[in-house]
């Protein structure tokens, strides 16, 4: 029993840590909170569902879709709008972002209405089970693919030379521009991986959830427990951090009760946060600006 | 690599802060620029960088004018800078800093060597390779920073405040790393220091600024020599 709670919190921990990895990125690369974040699940959500009912693609083939279309969307509205409108001002980048989130909702309620929808693939009801615990074939693979998108995401900040640009543009985008890196251009990247990598934690959301267009609230949570806890702006502390977020709400859920999977979950977040106010795995010195 | 500077002059906001300055910094030297604090010579450097716009006059580099050049261009002509204060990125290690110096190169091989030749020069880093920029010590940090500049391959360093805060042992030592490199590479070099005495020391030429303008020029031995330079700058 308590190993099947753990289980299944674990493996939801993945979709959350993947779910906040881009938030937490674009926070610690620009200093931006960006409320958008969820609105951008949502639509990788509508993108796995559209694909499997309109052409009966496989929602695990439609992720690239999925990373590509919400890059190109999170480059875009980096360019247009918030590279103009913030320069790293909280409050600021609270209201524009704010709006963007309410025009793409408002945007996918117009195409799709506010109906449930599923994406049922056929393996969708296969499970296995090992000693007792019940283990749904689906949640593996999500599981999975968070994982492995982390760690690209982990590989690509720190192992390329793209990667150190964003690094050292958090940490003084002033001066690397006397290195040759253009800081604008390194927003609007990291604003279109923010995005793309909510695009495919939707679209993986969708095969496990209804698609709604309140899909990406389920996350908002997550995103900010999770990206403080592991420590604004760290990708390995997202993972790690998002696995322990489904595995406390799992745990409170079962011992408690359904309802009070957020609260414990919030209230952890804050103990930890009085005891350790860089978050778990916080990198020295980002996010000091 | 010559750089002409030509009536510029900055503002922030309604203060001025370079009033019409004229210089030219000559090719293959080293050159001195001297001033009180406050006198500008930060804003000179932040503007040759393009960090900062000029509201009037021109800056030209090896003829090319840079008007509308944005920084981020700027190291692809050459220019590199030891910024004061150093700015290094802490949270990168001291390898990542020096990599992020190569940035707008694409000469892997090269790079590569370049990398050896730093530390060769800077011993004192190759057990810090791995170690966070920010936890170095200031003489270790400013190492880290010159070396960083010295990986854009520069054809003309601007090193702003160098020996700020370090011991005189840790300015000889980079001072004498500057010159070898003049030598070797044939960069041109531009200090900006505090410690007058070891600028005018290294330098063929100097200047010297005072509140937004250039006051005096003329070769490092004969501003030593100037009455007032000495009582100044030099305390004597
Ligand atoms: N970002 C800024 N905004 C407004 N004023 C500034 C700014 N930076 C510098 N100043 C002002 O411009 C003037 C020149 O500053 P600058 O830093 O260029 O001087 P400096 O010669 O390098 O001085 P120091 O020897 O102390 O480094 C000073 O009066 C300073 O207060
Ligand atoms: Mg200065």
């Amino acid at each position: 029993m308590i190993t099947q709670t753990i289980v299944n919190g674990l493996l939801l921990g993945g979709l959350f840590g993947i779910a906040s990895i881009g938030f937490s990125i674009v926070w610690g690369v620009m200093g931006v909170i960006n409320l958008a974040h969820t609105a951008f699940i949502t639509v990788g959500a509508y993108i796995a569902f559209s694909l499997f009912s309109t052409f009966g693609i496989d929602p695990l083939l439609s992720i690239p879709i999925s990373i590509i279309a919400l890059f190109i969307l999170g480059y875009g509205i980096q360019t247009l709008i918030i590279n103009r409108a913030t320069q790293t001002n909280l409050l600021l980048s609270f209201v524009v972002t704010f709006g963007i989130d309410l025009i793409i909702i408002n945007v996918v309620i117009l195409l799709f209405t506010t109906d449930f929808f599923s994406v049922r693939p056929s393996y969708s009801g296969a499970s296995f089970e090992i000693g007792g615990v019940v283990i749904p074939v689906v949640r593996v693979i999500v599981f999975a693919l968070a994982f492995l998108l982390g760690l690209g995401c982990y590989l690509l900040l720190n192992r390329t030379r793209l990667g150190q640009a964003i690094m050292a543009t958090a940490l003084d985008r002033d001066i690397v521009r006397t290195m040759g890196v253009n800081p604008r251009r390194i927003y609007a990247i990291a604003a279109g991986l923010g995005a793309a990598l909510a695009g495919a934690a939707g679209n993986l959301a969708a095969i496990i959830y209804p698609v709604s267009p309140f899909i990406g609230l389920k996350f908002i949570g997550a995103a900010f427990v999770v990206t403080v806890l592991g420590g604004i702006g760290s990708v390995e502390g997202c993972i790690i951090a998002g696995l322990l977020y489904g595995l406390i709400q799992a745990l409170s859920a079962s011992v408690f009760g359904v309802e009070t999977q957020e609260i414990s979950a919030f209230l952890i977040f804050i103990l930890i946060l009085l005891l350790r106010p860089q978050g778990l795995f916080g990198k020295r010195f980002f996010g000091e600006h | 690599m010559t750089i002409e500077i030509k009536g510029l002059t900055v503002h922030y906001g309604d203060s001025q802060v370079l009033d019409r300055i004229d210089l030219v910094l000559p090719d293959r030297g080293m050159t001195a620029l001297i001033g009180a604090n406050g006198a500008g010579k930060t804003t000179l450097l932040r503007t040759l960088m393009g960090l900062v716009r000029p509201t009037a006059g021109e800056i030209i580099v090896d003829g090319r004018r840079m008007t509308g050049l944005d920084a981020e261009q700027r190291p692809a002509l050459g220019l590199a800078m030891v910024p004061e204060g150093r700015r290094l990125f802490q949270g990168l290690s001291v390898h990542e800093n020096l990599r992020m110096g190569a940035f707008a190169r694409r000469d892997t091989v090269q790079i590569a060597r370049d990398f050896e030749r730093i530390y060769d020069q800077f011993p004192a880093l190759v057990p810090l390779r791995r170690q966070l920029a920010g936890t170095l010590s200031g003489g270790q940090q400013q190492m880290c920073a010159v070396g960083r500049a010295l990986m854009a391959r520069p054809r003309y360093l601007l090193v702003d405040e160098m020996s700020l805060g370090l011991s005189p042992v840790v300015t000889e030592d980079l001072a004498r790393t500057l010159s070898r490199i003049q030598e070797t590479d044939g960069t041109s070099i531009l200090v900006v220091e505090q410690d007058v005495e070891l600028a005018l020391d290294i330098t063929n030429f100097g200047y010297v600024m005072e509140t937004s303008r250039i006051v005096l020029s003329g070769p490092s031995d004969t501003l030593r020599a100037n009455p007032k330079i000495r009582e100044a700058y030099l305390g004597l």
